[in-house]
């Protein structure tokens, strides 16, 4: 399934700060992070990926470092800063309050009423 | 997902030798890449990273077209290699691994927005002062597009001839009734050059030059007498623009005139018309006044009371003229007038007879008719206009901006020389900078406007009283207007052409007080031939020999008159607004001598009243003359 730009540029970056919650990752291993673990529904291209991890270690939410993998060869790794986990925490709320919206509003499958879905 | 591979440029290798070039030691040094050779380059390590060619041109192709530093193209580089490496370790073809890349166009945009958003704050502002010089040059160019529409999309448009205007009265006198020709048939009759040879002081008995000027007047009696002539004639009908070079002809007595017969110019500008009368005026006078002298000498009366006629007539002529300048050559030649006359009845107390005396008195009160001799500023206001109205556009509601043309002919004004310069900016290099500069400088209208309220302002003090002027003079202000930088720009051509008019409105004023002493003095040798003795009091004289006792020009009250000695003395109190009894001013106290005539004037010099009355206490200023200003008897 393909999701809309516009969902996309709201969900990819949450997504990538949340795959680099527990550890850091390099670019090609976030990829495929992200097709699998979504099946396939955030799977982000490989020209849109490094442009967003580039712009959010401009805005100081990732870091990153240049090192040699265990198989000797050099990859860049990217971590989340405390400015990152912030963020990430603060995005969970905002799609959890949207996704009990979706909920109550009968898009999500679930409960029908905000009051049943909190239930 | 596709297995098709896209076909992406070849690797960069046989393209180094312009980068080559540009990256030379001397090179990198001089764009403060130190160290930038030691650092590999993004194509040397894709060329050696080992990837299949396809991947390998991928990658060059995306950080190529990220146009970004080395460096950065070195990271983006690895880490494009890396990823591919790590696709290629997992089982993934080439093939594959290009079309998941996707466009790697638009992958380069992106990467480059977003790697030139971990630039250095310094690079950024940088940046934003780049972007800023841009806007502000990018909006400079539209304005100077915009005023290049507004200005050459009019012209000029000359609807007035100030000249022709100025010459409609003179137009209208038959060509037997003109003095203008009479003058000129009399200096092409003088026999020598008189207005190279004596001037001012000189003209009075007693002076060095006196034989030589007395041997000129005795063998020019042919051209005196054609100039009394002229000057009794009623009107001068000078027709401005179409008269003769007056200098040239002074300066090549006998010689053909230079200009004569040449086609006039049918709008010329008012600002360059030439005013031959100016000259001819002053010397004529001159010649008069000398021979007034000889005439009271060889006591003839009759002599001299027509050349004092002849000298009143050349101050109607100059009036009839209507040009301030020829106004002031008027005033100047009237005050002369004054000043003879008093030497006269110092002299010769007896010379003229009481009719004759009456008659002075009376011409003399009667010069300039009911306005008298005050300054006009009407032809300075036409020299603006007329300037305006050729070097501004017209955009038909009366406003307009700075043709180039203006700038050429500033400059002609400001270096003095008629002629263009090396230095005076040519028409070419005016057409572009005019658009320029014509945003900071104010349209036609509102140029006229400032002009205007300026001329008024003048008029109006010139037309005031001294004693009752206000303590700010025009010129004040005038000159605060003119130390403005922003007006000397926004007003640039008003700076050049519009002169401070103040001290030609006190012309005026310094006349009155002459002319009023020298008239008492009339009424003064007349009551004393009545009466065997004088007056203690001027109001003696009146109302049989004076209307009324004429006011000091500096407090509005009466003329001083005082005996000392048993003889009269009529003075005013001067510029220190102070009575002190008729004494002048002390010489300097630095023991610099200094001629009685020009204590005398220093007493006259008109200051605003705050300012006078503050005297030698202002410490800043320059104290005021500690006396009177002596009328009659003439200073000597």
């Amino acid at each position: 399934m393909r999701i809309e730009r516009e969902l996309m540029r709201g969900a990819g970056p949450v997504a990538v700060l949340k795959l680099l919650e527990r550890h850091e990752m390099y670019g090609y291993e976030l990829i495929d992070a992200l097709s699998k673990r979504s099946e396939g529904v955030l799977a982000l291209g490989q020209s849109t990926l490094y442009p967003m991890l580039y712009n959010m270690e401009a805005k100081g939410l990732i870091e990153s470092t240049e090192r040699a993998a265990p198989s000797g060869r050099e990859r860049r790794y990217y971590r989340l800063t405390r400015t990152g986990h912030a963020q990430l925490a603060q995005q969970t709320e905002q799609w959890v309050a949207i996704s009990r919206a979706m909920l109550a509003l009968g898009i999500l499958p679930g409960p029908t009423t905000t009051q049943e879905a909190l239930a | 997902m596709t297995t098709t591979a896209p076909q992406h440029e070849s690797p960069p290798a046989p393209q180094r030798l312009w980068s080559d070039i540009l990256t030379t030691p001397v090179g990198d040094l001089l764009r403060g890449r130190i160290g930038a050779r030691c650092r590999p380059r993004p194509r040397d390590l894709i060329a050696t990273c080992g990837l299949p060619a396809e991947l390998a041109s991928l990658v060059w192709e995306v950080v190529r077209r990220t146009r970004l530093w080395s460096t950065e193209k070195v990271a983006v580089s690895r880490e494009l290699i890396a990823h591919f490496e790590d696709g290629l370790a997992v089982g993934t073809s080439a093939a594959e691994l290009g079309v998941s890349f996707g466009d790697p166009a638009q992958a380069a945009a992106l990467i480059r927005r977003a790697k030139r958003r971990n630039r250095p704050l310094i690079w950024k502002a940088a940046k934003l002062a780049e972007n800023a010089v841009a806007a502000v040059l990018s909006l400079a160019l539209l304005l100077y597009t915009i005023q290049v529409v507004r200005l050459y999309s009019h012209a000029p448009n000359i609807t007035r001839n100030y000249v022709s205007e100025w010459n409609q009265d003179a137009l209208t006198v038959p060509p037997a009734e003109r003095a203008w020709p009479v003058y000129l048939a009399a200096m092409q009759a003088t026999n020598g050059y008189w207005e190279h040879n004596w001037h001012g002081d000189e003209l009075s008995p007693g002076s060095s030059s006196w034989p030589d000027i007395t041997e000129f007047i005795n063998s020019n009696g042919r051209a005196l007498e054609l100039y009394r002539q002229a000057a009794a004639m009623p009107k001068i009908g000078l027709v401005l623009g179409r008269e003769p070079d007056v200098d040239y002809m002074v300066n090549n007595a006998g010689q053909p005139i230079k200009n004569a017969g040449a086609a006039p110019d049918p709008n010329p500008e008012f600002i360059s018309v030439l005013l031959p009368p100016l000259t001819t005026f002053r010397s004529v006078s001159g010649m008069l006044k000398v021979d007034v002298y000889l005439a009271a000498q060889a006591g003839d009366a009759q002599r001299t009371q027509h050349n004092l006629d002849a000298v009143f007539g050349i101050v109607a002529h100059a009036r009839e003229v209507r040009l301030m300048l020829a106004d002031l050559v008027a005033l100047t030649i009237a005050g002369d007038a004054c000043r003879t006359i008093g030497a006269l009845l110092r002299a010769n107390p007896q010379l003229f007879d009481d009719h004759q005396l009456a008659q002075i008195a009376h011409r003399l009160a009667g010069l300039g008719g009911p306005e008298g001799l005050r300054t006009r500023f009407a032809s300075e206001r036409a020299t603006v206009e007329d300037f305006l109205q050729r070097y501004f556009t017209d955009d038909g509601h009366g406003d307009g901006l700075g043709r180039p043309e203006l700038l050429a002919r500033l400059a002609v004004f400001t270096s003095g020389d008629p002629a263009p310069t090396r230095w005076t900016p040519t028409i070419g290099l005016n057409t572009v900078l005019m658009p320029a500069i014509s945003p900071f400088m104010a349209g036609k209208r509102e140029m006229l406007a400032k002009c205007l309220d300026f001329f008024g302002r003048y008029e109006a003090e010139a037309a005031t009283p001294l004693w009752q002027r206000s303590p700010t003079t025009v010129d004040d202000e005038f000159i605060q207007f003119r130390t403005s930088l922003r007006n000397e720009v926004r007003y640039a051509p008003l700076m050049i052409l519009m002169p401070s008019l103040g001290r030609a409105g006190l012309m005026y004023e310094y006349f009155a007080q002459q002319r009023d002493a020298t008239t008492a003095a009339l009424a003064l040798a007349l009551y004393h031939r009545q009466h065997g003795s004088w007056p203690q009091s001027l109001n003696e004289l009146v109302p049989q020999l004076l209307p009324q006792v004429p006011p000091d020009r500096y407090d509005g009250q009466p003329l001083k008159y005082c005996l000392v000695d048993g003889h009269p003395l009529l003075y005013s109190i001067g510029v220190n607004r102070k009575d002190d009894g008729g004494r002048l001013p002390s010489p300097p106290p630095d023991g610099t001598k200094t001629p009685l005539a020009e204590l005398n004037r220093q007493a006259r010099r008109w200051q605003p009243a705050p300012t006078a009355q503050r005297g030698a206490g202002a410490a800043m200023e320059k104290p005021l003359p500690d006396g009177d200003w002596l009328l009659w008897p003439p200073v000597e």
